[in-house]
């Protein structure tokens, strides 16, 4: 009954005369079934029995590939002689006619969108923005989303399962943990300089040598660089290693060393992550404004002469993690013996210590400090920390934004535990201890052991009822009716019947709120009512905008113009759109699109050789992703025309970022726009090492996967995978092949070559970068080689050779050629269109959580026509705009 | 608002079904033949097959050999893999499914051979399955344990928090606040559950199965909280093994693949689980085993360099040592009727048959214990592989599941013999 429509659609159009017989079957008995008939039916292809089935998605998916391939000139093959081109045009038109119909109908029948849950990161920022905290971390505890066609927006990819439940549930625990007061009062403020040469691991470091105390940019007199012993070649015989330390401890002891405000410079990259910890762990989490004073330096066997710009990071490490990754909190420059002061703000969680690490700073091979020499006969560059700073938890008010989104101004007063009531959990307040002695801070006992505290409720039902109303319209991101909020309300009055204290009832009602279905699902339904809300379907609008734009919540502005009926005004939508892509929640979508249009995750797939690519460090993989993001967010800002992709003229780039791409005159770690010389192969992104690295498997490089990507990801021509019995190739880094040698015996097979001569062009082009995106025109090899110009040159130790030559040249299956990749990104650049439409198509997936339709095709070529000189900004305004994004 | 009779009625059902949800007899052990168990290994970037696998018509071969003391309790295979598995290490997920084309973006995953035991065999144990790693944070997969809506279960990698939650009683205050957490639990789940009712009124025909979804979701979630009030009441089982300490360094790969495999012995012995799942994983590690010094992923690129061969050698023969000692402390624990491994089998393989070119055909592939007739090398045809998962319907089959199919198996493996 319900595919009535539908199937009277069909049905007049298999009566307009698509069956057998018809125009396209005369085509086919003239220039096709030679190969595809009953008998031969090449590549499983019968076309004398293919008739149009609408409501068989398979028979359709034939036939639209059936249109592709006569459309792109791929069938017939050249040879034997190709039909007329009015021929083949009236063919192409018919066909293109009936599948529109077929899928419009369907369409309209069934919509193009389905509902779907949130993904991950969605979920992750919903609860992030409703209880306004400034860091989340639950990503990790939720199942990873499915993917259709790369993307995580797309309904059928995303299943609900006990497992998604559970772990939700336990998501909104530790958000509510974070955000609940459970103090009347804010916590101690903890404020403090400290200086370096008295923190824990840094006493050591300074008397072994890797670290020297210096004061106003010299070594420190009072406590010299440790030195002498060193053989000719800088070697200390094991005998001598410790002769010295008996001395240098007592002169640590003797000019209280531990106590001075001298700087201290570092001269190795970190070891281990406490190597260089601020001995600062918060008690309390919160926001915290760092501070630190760092400078760069050269130092040159005992004296601090001009050298690079240097940077450093400061990172968090989870409790008893301090050896492991870390997140980082900030990256920063330190320039050339200028102290530069770097302040942010950053939510530190209980019990994260906090760790500085020069990394621009390679080991040499000659480690620092130990019989491989000491700081006296050291030259290379350093980064010194002249003091750090802490100050926090800042709580401009009390209680905080996110405890007064759960209970307003509720007061927060002592618990008293009448008629059998339940206390709330409360974490014990304590510092850590161990290796990283105590933060230097006293907490008076009433801070160590605080009164228990919970809000108060003199009427529990009502201010329940007023806290969930308000809170439910948040989180369903739409009006909602008495009714709706009853159940709620229910819930904790239960939960108080069971004795819970008011602040457990509430928690237990958010809970059930952030589980609910109409939280977790976003309704497909624009066009009709789900719920008796005046302008439903534009609240609907509004939550596809914004978890299109921020990938999160919409915000109270966006939802006044849904309130009051003017987004449905094109002017008040375009403003939207605009205010969305200038507020600082966009970087979510520009991150996380990145992520799944360009496949940006993977950059942290692989850690490369780090013999045959000893440059690559945290400094170049922060960089790369850097520069991608900053890229996108460049050409949004300037409505890039679409041609910028491949040909931008200008790369963003930071100071280790312009070294590897060989880029001068550029300092420092913020990312920042630099124009590029013409013929330049930088910029877009077939030249950004994020997309080359992702592309390569850590060693080696292979042309197949990087042309799938460039098919996929740039064109949206994405390639068939391999037929099952294709054996993998056994990469060979001996130098006696390359990559590109052992893939023609796959190519000059015909079978082969029908798919890779369009895989494999960009591949070649591509090979002139290597697995961390620097360019090449010889393969890094670690056996037979010639010695690479580089050599000696470079602030790491180069120990590989250079073999093979690469050949970047190539052929494109239409028989244009190319030699490099400059020429490359110009044959792609000349079609505009192409790029347009293909960045359209992954826009709309990601946008709207629905593979890219049939009927479709139509509404893209619209909006990549109605865009202004091909404006990337321009392209995301018009899919706002378009059908696709505004109806189901 | 009132709860429609129908869920009052479902959830005094379930209460009532509470009381009664079959827990195992604690003396039955005793009394009869000891449970059958399964164990599932994964080794994720391989072994090298010119050290694995045997010469034709021979059972030994240098990483085998380390394994001396148990070779008749043991069959290695070759010629075995999963059809349309390829994407190299996005195979690992799939080791246990079968399920094709991971690496595709519209892979999806399908239910796993230990789930598909635990929901059988699995039951009546505190734990009907156990999944379990060396080390999280993979972009592959960490667990090989995969549900039927496809999702990956996460693994433990803490073996401290899996004895405390094998062997360690709450205190009274402890239970009394989880019995009030699964009765919080349970009322949040009511709610949800009306919520849902009410919401499918404005889905349309077509989003009903994913709604469906949701419903099924919070239907078994309320069944797994009616159980753990059930096993909440029941005392978990003494053993002399004092608490163990968490391993810090992650290159210590080796003593926490010894220390999973002495939990896992005691966890079969107890009878807290018989289904039991284990990532070994090395990405992004340099194993602290002598001669290393090089990350372990990278080494599995030798590109046929001698150099990087002989330290990837040690660092996969140190594996198979450790692997030997887990066979040694099954067959030295007796059982009535045997020892334990006699009644466990354990798969230990890598959904990589060579890691240098990322072949994912040829598996390295070994089954002990279970009580087949080991010994043999079956080799199978190398450029057209049998399907792995003929060994997985033998497996299912021993372990008394009546079925004769598993993702893409076409039959039971020829020539393994109980």
């Amino acid at each position: 009954m319900l595919r009535l429509g539908f199937f009277i659609t069909c049905a007049a159009i298999l009566a307009s005369g698509f069956a057998a017989g018809a125009a396209p079957a005369e085509f086919f008995g003239r220039h096709c079934t030679d190969c595809h008939d009953a008998e031969t039916k090449k590549g499983g292809l019968d076309l004398t029995a293919l008739t149009l089935k609408p409501e068989d998605r398979a028979n359709f998916a034939t036939w639209v590939k059936v249109h592709d391939r006569i459309a792109s000139g791929e069938m017939p093959p050249k040879k034997p002689a190709r039909p007329p081109a009015d021929e083949t045009h009236a063919l192409l038109a018919d066909i293109d006619a009936k599948l529109t119909a077929v899928d419009t109908a369907r369409i309209a029948q069934e919509g193009r969108v389905r509902m779907r849950r949130m993904t991950r990161v969605e979920f992750e920022n919903t609860l992030m923005d409703l209880f306004a905290l400034p860091r989340l971390d639950v990503q990790a505890l939720l199942p990873p989303d499915g993917t259709v066609g790369g993307y995580d927006k797309v309904a059928s990819g995303l299943d609900v399962s006990p497992a998604h439940l559970a772990a939700y549930a336990e998501a909104v625990e530790r958000a509510l943990d974070a955000a609940i007061a459970t103090r009347s009062t804010p916590p101690p403020v903890f404020a403090k300089r400290i200086y370096p040469a008295g923190l824990f691991k840094f006493g050591g470091n300074l008397a072994q040598g890797q670290f020297v105390l210096l004061k106003d940019k010299q070594p420190d007199a009072v406590y010299p660089p440790r030195g002498g012993f060193e053989n000719v070649k800088g070697y200390i015989a094991a005998k001598d290693a410790e002769a010295d330390m008996p001395e240098r401890k007592r002169l640590f002891e003797q000019n209280q060393i531990a106590k001075s405000e001298s700087a201290v410079g570092l001269l190795n990259p970190n070891l281990a992550g406490y190597e260089a910890a601020m001995n600062v762990s918060p008690i309390f989490a919160g926001n915290y404004r760092l501070r630190v004073s760092a400078w760069g330096f050269q130092w040159n066997a005992g004296k601090v002469e001009p050298g690079a710009d240097q940077a450093a990071v400061l990172r968090a490490h989870e409790e008893g993690k301090q050896q492991e990754g870390g997140r980082l909190l900030s990256l920063f420059t330190a320039p050339s013996l200028k102290s530069a002061e770097h302040e942010f703000t950053a939510w530190l969680d209980a019990h994260e210590s906090i760790v500085f690490d020069p990394v621009s700073l390679y080991w040499m091979g000659l480690r620092v400090g130990q019989i491989g020499g000491r700081a006296a006969k050291y030259v290379g560059p350093g980064v010194a920390i002249d003091w750090f700073e802490i100050e926090g938890p800042l709580n401009p008010t009390w209680p905080p934004e996110s405890h007064q989104r759960l209970f307003g101004d509720l007061p927060i007063a002592k618990f008293t535990a009448d008629a059998g009531l339940i206390p709330p959990r409360r974490e014990a307040v304590r510092s850590i201890g161990g290796y990283l002695p105590s933060n230097h801070f006293d907490l008076t006992p009433n801070e160590r052991k605080p009164p228990l505290e919970t809000v108060q409720s003199a009427r529990p039902e009502a201010d329940a009822k007023k806290l969930l109303t308000a809170f439910l319209r948040k989180a369903f991101r739409r009006p909602v009716t008495e009714a709706e909020v009853a159940p709620y309300v229910a819930l904790v009055t239960k939960r108080l019947a069971a004795k819970d204290c008011f602040e457990d009832a509430m928690r237990r009602a958010y809970v059930a709120v952030l589980t609910s279905p109409e939280f977790l699902f976003h309704p497909a339904d624009v066009t009709s009512e789900p719920v008796p809300v005046a302008n439903a379907k534009l609240f609907t609008l509004a939550s596809r905008l914004s978890y299109w734009l921020w990938n999160g919540p919409p915000d109270d502005a966006l939802l006044a113009t849904a309130r009051d009926g003017s987004l449905q005004r094109p002017e008040v939508l375009h403003r939207e759109v605009d205010r969305l892509l200038a507020d600082p929640r966009r970087e979510r979508f520009i991150s996380d699109f990145a992520d799944q249009w360009l496949d940006l995750r993977r950059v942290n797939e692989t850690t490369p050789d780090p013999h045959l690519y000893p440059e690559y460090r945290f400094l170049l993989h922060e960089g790369m992703l850097a520069e991608t993001r900053a890229f996108l967010r460049e050409l949004i800002a300037n409505d890039a025309p679409i041609t910028s992709l491949v040909r931008p003229g200008f790369a963003m780039l930071n100071q280790r970022l312009a070294e590897h791409y060989g880029v001068a005159g550029v300092s420092g770690v913020e990312m920042r726009r630099v124009t590029l010389p013409a013929g330049s192969p930088r910029g877009g992104l077939l030249g950004q090492a994020a997309i080359l690295k992702l592309t390569a498997n850590g060693t080696t490089t292979t042309p197949v996967k990087r042309g799938v990507w460039v098919m996929d990801r740039l064109l949206n021509e994405p390639a068939p995978p391999p037929p099952p019995s294709v054996g993998a190739i056994d990469p060979d880094t001996r130098g006696a092949t390359t990559v590109r040698e052992q893939l023609d015996k796959h190519r000059n097979d015909a079978s082969c070559a029908a798919c890779h001569a369009k895989i494999d062009p960009a591949g070649f082009a591509l090979e002139a970068f290597d697995p961390i995106g620097g360019y090449r025109t010889r393969y890094r090899s670690t056996g037979k080689g010639d010695a690479p110009p580089e050599k000696d040159r470079t602030a790491w130790k180069v120990n590989y050779k250079l073999g093979p030559a690469v050949d970047a040249s190539g052929e494109l299956p239409d028989g244009r050629t190319f030699k490099d990749v400059t020429e490359l990104t110009d044959l792609f650049g000349q079609d505009p269109a192409r790029l347009a439409s293909a960045f359209v198509a992954h826009l709309s997936r990601y946008a709207t959580g629905a593979e890219v339709s049939y009927a479709d095709r139509t509404e893209i070529q619209r909006i990549v026509e109605s865009a202004k000189g091909n404006g990337i900004r321009s392209l995301i305004h018009g899919l706002a705009e378009s059908r696709l994004l505004q109806h189901r | 608002m009132t709860t429609p009779l129908s869920l009052i009625n479902r959830r005094h059902f379930l209460r009532a079904a509470g009381a009664c949800v079959a827990l195992p007899f604690l003396g039955r052990a005793a009394e009869k033949l000891p449970p059958k168990r399964l164990v599932a290994i994964h080794v994720p970037l391989g072994m090298m097959p010119q050290f694995f696998f045997p010469k034709a018509g021979e059972t030994s071969s240098p990483y085998l050999d380390l394994l001396a003391a148990h070779r008749g309790q043991f069959s290695v295979f070759s010629g075995l893999s999963h059809p349309g598995v390829d994407g190299n290490h996005h195979a690992g997920q799939c080791f246990l499914t079968g399920a094709p084309h991971p690496g595709q973006p519209t892979f999806r995953n399908s239910l796993s051979l230990d789930q598909l035991a635990a929901e059988q065999i699995g039951l009546e144990n505190r734990f009907p399955s156990l999944s379990l790693t060396v080390k999280n944070g993979d972009h592959y997969a960490d667990s090989l344990a995969v549900s039927r809506a496809g999702v990956g279960i996460p693994a433990e990698a803490s073996p401290r928090r899996l004895y405390r939650s094998l062997f360690v009683a709450g205190t009274p205050a402890e239970k009394a606040a989880t019995l009030r957490r699964i009765e919080a639990g349970g009322s949040v789940l009511d709610l949800v559950l009306d919520k849902a009712v009410r919401f499918e009124k404005s889905v349309a025909p077509e989003d009903r199965a994913r709604l469906d979804q949701y419903f099924q979701s919070v239907r078994e979630l309320e069944g797994r909280l009616q159980r753990s009030i059930a096993w909440e009441n029941r005392p978990k089982p003494r053993v002399d093994s004092p608490e163990p300490k968490d391993i810090a360094d992650a290159n210590e790969v080796i003593a926490k693949s010894a220390l999973m495999f002495d939990l896992i012995r005691l966890a079969l012995q107890t009878d807290s689980t018989r289904v039991v799942t284990l990532s070994l994983s090395t990405f992004s590690v340099v194993p602290h085993v002598p001669g290393v010094k090089n990350e372990t992923h990278g080494l599995t690129h030798h590109g046929n360099e001698p150099e990087k061969i002989a330290e990837l050698r040690h660092i996969e023969e140190a594996q198979m040592t450790a692997f030997a000692r887990l066979l040694q402390l099954l067959a030295e624990t007796k059982e009535t009727g045997g020892s334990l491994l006699d009644r466990t089998q354990v798969l230990y393989g890598s959904c990589l048959g060579n890691a240098n070119s990322h072949s994912n055909q040829n598996l390295p592939v070994i089954l002990a214990g279970g009580g087949f007739k080991h010994g043999k090398h079956l080799a199978f045809d190398q450029t057209n592989n049998t399907p792995l998962a003929n060994l997985f319907v033998s497996m299912l089959q021993r372990l008394g599941i009546e079925t004769d199919k598993f993702a893409s198996s076409t039959g039971p493996l020829r020539g393994l013999e109980a």
